[in-house]
């Protein structure tokens, strides 16, 4: 079955059956590898992205639910290269990753957070992101999402001036 | 009095009444109803009779779980916590970051073994029924002012037809279905109704 | 502490390195093994003799790597370690840098394959990459340089002196030109002598903090993971395996699984099952209908496995003996302080799972994996498809967390297998459910401990007792070393030994032969000894009334380096945590400490009941390593090595249950979220002017602390991994 939407701003149709799991279209029919397979159950938030704006793990959505919408993996967070998502921005300025395999789904979740909550608390943060990370990165992510916050919040002042 | 005879009496009532109000365990402690069991059952009993077995339906875990009385759902046939600190949100569908949807679509997904049935979220708090007793529960069930502005039998057509309601007969692979059968269940919805729908009330409010 | 001023003792025979012409020049290594080449077995007998003291796990290495120079000037680095998220790539680029006199982003770090490189028979692992090319990298860098300055100053007809190397570049008083330019111009190459290191006080980068070299693209989601590589024509295939413990395939029922949509065959070998599809989905979809019977020999239960491994059943070794431990600890003794301590069952669960993509041809077969042992799966790869190995090439990638699962279990065999046999090339990665329970595991563990304390509280005699399953040692001495040994002494027995002056101490290992596939996991022995033994120094210090932190400090006295070092940053980490203010109502401390392949470290713990669950809220935690090339990288380490304590000791634990592990995917193996930050302050201190490991060290004093802080404040005993909390 032929399924239609965007992806990172690009229009795509894919011939595939319609209960595939996103993850799998984005990731070897599309071969956007940056959402990763961790666990098949939606369980660790490595294949999180977003459609429509909205955090999906995408391992536990079927393709079909992405027809006809815009879908965001971490290749498509940022603009370009020199402007970087506050996120992705952030993350580079507390050297978060170490192995960097769950990082694009903590990222993810982590840009949906700063737009429904603009000044988060550590609690804010502990509380509504539940991806899981092998290498003990948390105290980092933890300290780059508040970073990132605060980065919108300046470039918002700015556009705003 | 002959003490045999009456050891006799008691073990024939207590089988009778267990034959009657046995149903699969769900973890609660059950309250025993003072009906008398009389041949010419009124109406008022044939529809407390079924209530409980729709009592039996609405406090199985399948059902349950997600009508909490706090703001976390639960999981499981433990009925642990729902794992990822997941939470009610301003409009029972989750948090402002992880939605329901963020892992429950409209139908149960056979590749990620996530449960989904159409508007998959938690029943509005005022219909949370999670530790409460029977009656608590039958109240809050049949209060309008709690359940939505709905009528007994609007009640029963919900119950009969919600696509999410009818999910817990058809749970996914790994999940038991609600222990009392659709069939069962809908006919206890009719007789409860039929027969003025009653419900149980605790002792001092008689 | 001060460095030391002294400069690298030269190794011998590096004189004999190859030269080989590629894309401009290329410098080999491959001499390293004449210094390192020890025979394996040869190495552990002299280890044995030296009272157990080795290094690491596996001592026996002979790396290759290369640096290339490209024609863009930046120089390529082949490397025999892989990088698993340690960030070693950034640490030897660092190191490669300081002496090649380029800017460390001139330096592009990359895995090496079996074939351009990467001869490690070590593999990445036991905490060792920095510690043993710590000096080889430097000496290859600076021979390279020098080579390049003996170019230059042919090619200027200056003496050698005249010529300056300085961020890339060649330069003859004001002239310059790139190492790349060089390079295209230079057709014989001159050897120099070995030349000398710089010293430590003239490092440039060695000591600054450096973000990762790989922090861009792991950002950006473009690092290139196993999983993620593709070539074309390229089938998907997912791998069925014993369902139970020991089961035997029996009988396979693939009907429907071969008419799942995308599903093109099910292969059935030996005793496992692939189901091959056109895509992921389909592969996996077709194994979930799979309907397979295993013949079970016996149904095994956790109390089996508990039963089993338990001190008094396995076979022993004597890690340590000193004084008269044996004549003062009699078990009849009421004085005797006895505990039991136990450990669980534990999982890798790195985020990627084990996998491999695979293409076999009549001739020649490509692995592209992440695997933490090349040479291991080369050899499982040539046994796998009887080719021989120097037809095998192992690429090497990014790998998605190690820990120690990337030793063994990879399923590069079977994947080999199933492209042989399709003669196509094939992805098959595991599902979470195969890493899960067909994986290998953390052994349990069991432990006995037993002291008699002097009338002024200190301890006069102690001795500890070890049963465990295998760490590696299948893996680093096979059955044959194995046999010399009796017992794995040198994965098990990391942490086993007592390092506090005692007077009378003694340590055993005993060796089980568990049912069940077990390894190395991060700290190998160091985890579970650590939390026996430093849970054990706290009831003592209880006993005799003595403030933890004193009690050990009190045995700590003699002037074995190791000794006073941790001695250093315990009385450091005493005034930095405020572990002598008094705690403030509803905090409970702990403290512990361990040693481990020369690098001491501590924590103290802080824990508080919040909404009835008991949380770790603030870790202090110290670690001396040596020199520190990156102290963020080093910081990274200490974090990781927290969290994972935190989160093995808290919530994780798999059992058996019915012939099957318990665990089947993260939902049943609890591991802490961003929940379960603590408030850290990492210190580190370099008490040596060598670099030991901080990948696996830092982990050591966390269970104990943290199960110490517990008791603190509950007052109940914590003695048993994870952690019994109600």
């Amino acid at each position: 079955m032929n399924i239609s939407f965007k992806i990172n701003g690009k229009a795509v149709t894919v011939d595939t059956d319609p209960m595939t799991p996103l993850l799998w279209v984005v990731r070897d029919e599309l071969s956007l590898k940056g959402t990763k397979y961790g666990c098949g159950k939606a369980l660790c938030g490595a294949c999180s992205l977003h459609v429509d704006g909205e955090l999906y793990r995408s391992c536990s959505l079927p393709v079909k639910y992405a027809e006809n919408k815009n879908v965001t993996t971490i290749e498509g967070l940022s603009e370009n290269e020199n402007e970087l998502h506050p996120v992705q921005q952030a993350w580079m300025d507390i050297n978060v990753p170490q192995c960097g395999y769950c990082q694009p789904g903590f990222m993810m979740a982590a840009a949906k957070l700063i737009e429904e909550i603009p000044e988060p608390t550590d609690q804010d943060i502990k509380e509504n992101i539940s991806n899981i990370c092998r290498c003990g990165t948390h105290p980092r992510i933890i300290k780059a999402v508040k970073k990132a916050a605060q980065l919108k919040q300046s470039q918002k002042v700015q556009s705003d001036e | 009095m002959n003490t045999k005879t009456g050891n006799t009496i008691v073990i024939c009532f207590l089988m009778l009444f267990a034959l009657v109000f046995s149903r699969p365990s769900t973890g609660y402690s059950k309250r025993v109803y003072d009906i008398p069991l009389v041949k010419n059952e009124d109406k008022k009993e044939k529809s407390l009779r079924a209530f409980q077995t729709i009592l039996e339906v609405l406090k199985d875990p399948r059902c349950i779980n997600c009508h909490p009385t706090g703001d976390r759902p639960r999981q499981g046939d433990d009925q642990h916590l729902h794992l990822f600190n997941v939470s009610r949100g301003e409009s029972n569908n989750g948090g402002p970051v992880q939605k329901c949807n963020t892992c429950h679509h409209k139908e149960n997904n056979n590749y990620s073994n996530v449960p989904g049935a159409p508007h998959w979220s938690l029943a509005p708090k005022s219909m949370g029924w999670f530790g409460l007793t029977d009656e608590e529960i039958a109240k809050r069930l049949t209060d309008p002012e709690q359940n939505g502005g709905r009528s007994p039998e609007d009640l029963v057509h919900h119950m009969k037809h919600d696509s999410l309601v009818l999910w817990g007969w058809d749970p996914g692979k790994g999940r038991t279905p609600v222990k009392v059968s659709f069939n069962e269940f809908e006919k206890a919805l009719d007789e409860w109704l039929e027969n003025g729908a009653h419900i149980p009330t605790e002792k001092a409010d008689n | 502490m001060s460095k030391e001023e002294t400069p690298e003792k030269k190794k011998k025979g590096f004189s004999r390195r190859k030269f080989l012409k590629n894309t401009g020049i290329v410098i080999g290594g491959g001499s390293l093994l004449l210094y390192f080449g020890r025979h394996k077995l040869r190495t552990f007998a002299a280890g044995f003799i030296a009272d157990m003291d080795l290094p690491s796990g596996v001592s026996n290495f002979d790396p290759d790597f290369w640096f290339e120079i490209m024609e863009d000037n930046t120089i390529l680095f082949k490397s025999p370690k892989v990088e698993m998220g340690q960030g070693i790539f950034t640490g030897f680029a660092m190191l490669a840098a300081e002496e090649l006199e380029v800017a460390i982003e001139q330096i592009k770090v990359v895995p090496g394959s079996s074939v351009n490189s990467a001869n490690d028979m070590a593999g990445t692992g036991g905490s060792g990459s920095t510690h043993s090319l710590y000096v080889s990298i430097r000496e290859v860098a600076a021979t390279m340089r020098e080579m390049l300055r003996m170019a230059a100053a042919d090619y200027w007809k200056v003496p050698l002196e005249d010529i300056r190397a300085e961020n890339g570049m060649l330069l003859k008083g004001s002239e310059s030109m790139s190492y790349a330019d060089i390079v295209k111009n230079t057709e014989q190459w001159k050897t120099p002598k070995t030349p000398d290191l710089k010293l430590a006080s003239s490092f440039k980068y060695v000591g600054t903090e450096r973000k990762r070299i790989d922090l861009k693209p792991k950002v950006m989601g473009d690092a290139i993971f196993a999983i993620d590589t593709e070539i074309p024509d390229m089938l998907y295939a997912v791998v069925q395996y014993p369902e139970y413990i020991g089961g035997k395939l029996k009988s396979v029922d693939s009907s429907e699984a071969e008419s799942t949509n995308g599903v093109i065959r099910v292969i059935r070998e030996d005793n496992w099952v692939a189901v091959v599809a056109k895509n992921r989905y389909a592969a996996e979809m077709g194994k979930k209908a799979l309907k397979l019977e295993w013949d079970v020999e016996k149904t095994w239960q956790q109390q089996d496995i508990d039963e089993l491994v338990k001190v008094g059943n396995g076979r022993t070794v004597k890690l340590q003996d000193k004084g008269s431990a044996s004549s003062v600890i009699k078990d009849d003794d009421i004085e005797v302080i006895h505990q039991e301590y136990r450990t669980s069952l534990g999982v890798h669960a790195q985020l990627e799972p084990n996998g491999v993509i695979a293409d076999v041809k009549e001739d020649k077969a490509v692995i592209i994996m992440g695997t933490q042992a090349i040479s291991f799966v080369k050899r499982a790869v040539s046994k796998a498809i009887n080719m021989s190995s120097g037809k095998i090439e192992i690429r090497n990638s990014f790998l998605g967390g190690g820990f120690g699962r990337r030793y063994f279990k990879f399923n590069a065999p079977e994947a080999a297998r199933i492209s042989q046999i399709l003669g196509k090339p094939v992805q098959v990665f595991r599902d979470r459910e195969s890493e899960f329970t067909d994986g290998y595991f953390r052994p349990s563990s069991h432990h006995e401990l037993k002291a008699v304390l002097n009338d002024d509280g200190t301890v006069k005699a102690i001795s500890h007792t070890q049963a465990t399953g295998d760490m590696g040692i299948k893996l680093a001495a096979g059955k044959m070393g194995m046999n010399i040994m009796g017992a794995d002494f040198i994965s098990a027995g990391h942490g086993a030994k007592f390092l506090y002056d005692f007077p009378n101490k003694k340590a055993y290992v005993e060796h089980i032969d568990m049912p069940i596939p077990t390894g190395i996991w991060r700290g190998v022995g160091m985890f579970p000894n650590g939390f026996a033994v430093e849970t054990f120094i706290d009831e003592l210090a209880r006993k005799a009334n003595t403030d933890p932190i004193e009690f050990r400090l009190k045995h700590l006295y003699s002037d074995d380096p190791i000794v006073k070092r941790m001695k250093n940053i315990i009385e450091i980490l005493r005034d930095r945590s405020g572990w002598n203010t008094p705690a403030p109502e509803g905090v409970g401390r702990g403290f512990a400490c361990g040693e481990d392949r020369k690098t001491v470290a501590a924590a103290a713990v802080e824990v508080q009941k919040i909404d009835g669950q008991i949380r770790v809220t603030k870790v202090t935690h110290i670690v001396d390593p040596g020199l520190v090339i990156n102290p963020d990288g080093v910081r990274q380490q200490v974090e990781g090595c927290i969290m994972m304590g935190i989160s093995a000791s808290m919530y994780e634990g798999t059992y058996v249950k019915d012939g099957q592990m318990t665990a089947t995917n993260y939902h049943q193996y609890p591991m802490a979220s961003l929940m379960d930050t603590p408030e850290i302050e990492v210190i580190m201190v370099e008490g040596s002017a060598k670099p030991s490991g901080v990948g696996e060290p830092p982990i050591a004093p966390m269970a104990p602390a943290i199960g110490n802080a517990i008791f603190d404040l509950t007052g109940e005993r914590q003695r048993k991994l994870p952690f019994q909390l109600t």
